[in-house]
């Protein structure tokens, strides 16, 4: 309700002041009336959950570019330059008016008309595709393919392994998981979107669908855990805590039954950690040591704990596999990431295209300076008169005898005498 | 939470008064300020739909076209710049020397 609130005021300020931009004799006025307005669609990109487009429109729209089309109509005096009434060119144009605002006018009508009877608003806001990835935790045992809904999800998982994500369609979806020795097994269950689930595959050829947190780590510098309990009894998540110390040994995450996944944990990556996971019945007894664990920040940790066939006996094991959470939706991170990865190529085009732009602004608005430099022979016209001034000085011509001339001579090579220094 | 139909409306209702904008006014930086008036429709749109979806790829296209806006500015105000240089005058009516 406060959204609709909000979009309503906000959306009507910047409808009213595009009319105003539109309608203003000033074009200072224009500038300042669609400064609003991209203010106004700024608080809408807010209301969008895109915080970081919210940023990016009001340091480079309202700030940058708005500042720069001020600059250019102050520098140009263009404040009212078009007079009201048309001019000599506006004649030949008299029939564009209408035209105009009835072409507009019918775009309006069909995009609404379009729009009211698309589906395009109506539901909730869809998440993106779910995704899968398969984690195998028998030792031997590759997996040789997976597929959902007939979709490969990953081939040939080698033993204590994972794969990475697949997108899938949302929806009922049946996992079909082929073992190596030609085993099939499936699971199905109902993907929704958004989500992000793991098959694994432990024991002998048993297969469980667990659903992966991959929601951004709230809290700073931290990393996310969950334990998956594959054993065939419950066990415990134990800090053995530091050696040196007796009895400092903690329960991490208690309890986990069979076949079931524990509530997650977050931890800051400043703790040492001395983790062993222990059976519940015998919490001094270790099942099998996650000493080298350490947590990383903004990832999830998956714990799987199984069993595997090793040498005709069965053991304990455990397998951890790490995962980057998602950035939330938005976030200048999540740009980042996005600009780094799926989009680096247009980037680093847009960084030529800018490149170019600033070239071709530069090379369009150079003017040849019209400075003019003197060169010796106008120095040469300059000192000509020279003689003149000194023969009107002398009351007479100073080249009419020789002993004259010769002083003429000198007078002249004395008065040209600061300007050959001057060189 | 405000369906993305609003905001589609909303976005096509700017996109029109600038598409009027650059038709109807005679002052060339009148008629630029009108084009970056449907980019930011355009990008209001970007954004709806990116929500809709749940898919960042929209709020890249909205950061690309942010970008190329900047640049088209700086080319088109030097353009203005360089027209009211030899020609004193910024009316896009007068500018008619390549018709036929």
């Amino acid at each position: 309700m406060t959204e609709l609130i909000v979009f309503i005021i906000v959306g009507g300020a910047a409808v009213a002041f595009a009319v105003t931009m539109l309608l203003s004799d000033n074009a200072v006025h224009s500038a300042l009336s669609l400064i609003v307005t991209m203010v106004c669609i700024a608080v809408l990109f807010l209301a969008l959950n895109a915080p970081f487009l919210a940023m990016i429109q009001i340091t480079v729209y309202a700030g940058a570019i708005m500042v720069l089309f001020l600059f250019v109509i102050m520098l140009l005096g263009a404040e009212k330059l078009i007079p009201t009434s048309p001019g000599e060119g506006a004649r030949h144009y008299r029939w564009f008016a209408p035209l105009a605002l009835t072409l507009t006018m019918s775009l309006l009508l069909a995009g609404g008309l379009t729009i009211l009877q698309s589906q395009a608003g109506d539901g909730d806001t869809q998440g993106p595709n779910p995704i899968l990835r398969v984690v195998n935790l028998t030792r031997d045992g590759a997996v040789v393919s997976a597929t959902a809904n007939g979709i490969n999800v990953a081939d040939d998982v080698i033993g204590r392994g994972s794969s990475g994500y697949i997108e899938l369609a949302p929806g009922d979806t049946d996992v079909i998981v082929t073992s190596e020795d030609g085993t099939t097994q499936t699971v199905s269950a109902n993907i929704a979107r958004g989500t992000a689930h793991s098959i694994l595959v432990y024991g002998a050829g048993v297969v469980a669908l667990v659903p992966d947190d991959l929601s951004p780590v709230l809290q700073d510098r931290s990393g996310r855990f969950v334990v998956y309990n594959g054993y065939d009894e419950p066990v415990s998540l134990v800090d053995f805590g530091s050696d040196l110390i007796e009895d400092d040994s903690r329960v991490v995450i208690a309890d986990i039954a069979p076949g079931t996944a524990s509530a997650p944990i977050t931890l800051r990556d400043d703790v040492n950690i001395n983790w062993r996971i222990v059976t519940t019945a015998d919490p001094t007894e270790s099942l099998y040591p996650l000493a080298e664990t350490e947590v990383e920040r903004d990832r999830s940790t998956l714990i799987v704990v199984g069993e595997e066939a090793a040498l005709g006996e069965t053991r304990p094991t455990a397998l951890i596999v790490t995962t980057e959470a998602r950035p939330a939706f938005g976030s200048p991170r999540a740009i980042g990431y996005s600009l780094f990865t799926d989009f680096l190529l247009p980037f680093q085009m847009l960084a030529l295209l800018l490149l170019a732009a600033m070239v071709g602004v530069i090379v369009m608005t150079h003017r040849p300076s019209t400075k003019h430099i003197p060169t010796s022979a106008d120095r040469r016209r300059v000192s000509r008169p020279l003689v003149n001034v000194i023969a009107s000085q002398v009351g007479h011509e100073v080249t009419q005898t020789d002993a004259e001339a010769e002083a003429a001579r000198v007078a002249l090579l004395q008065a040209e005498a600061p300007e050959v220094v001057g060189k | 939470m405000v369906q993305t139909e609003a905001y589609l409306m909303l976005s096509m209702v700017l996109f029109v008064l600038g598409t009027l904008g650059v038709l109807l006014r005679r002052n060339a930086i009148l008629v630029f300020m009108s084009v970056e008036l449907m980019l930011n429709a355009t990008n209001l749109a970007l954004a709806a739909f990116s929500r809709q979806w749940g898919s960042e790829n929209g709020h890249m296209f909205v950061f690309f076209v942010v970008t190329v806006a900047a640049a088209e500015v700086a080319v088109g105000l030097a353009l203005i710049v360089a027209i009211f240089r030899s020609k004193r005058s910024i009316d896009i009516d007068e500018l008619h020397q390549l018709e036929g």
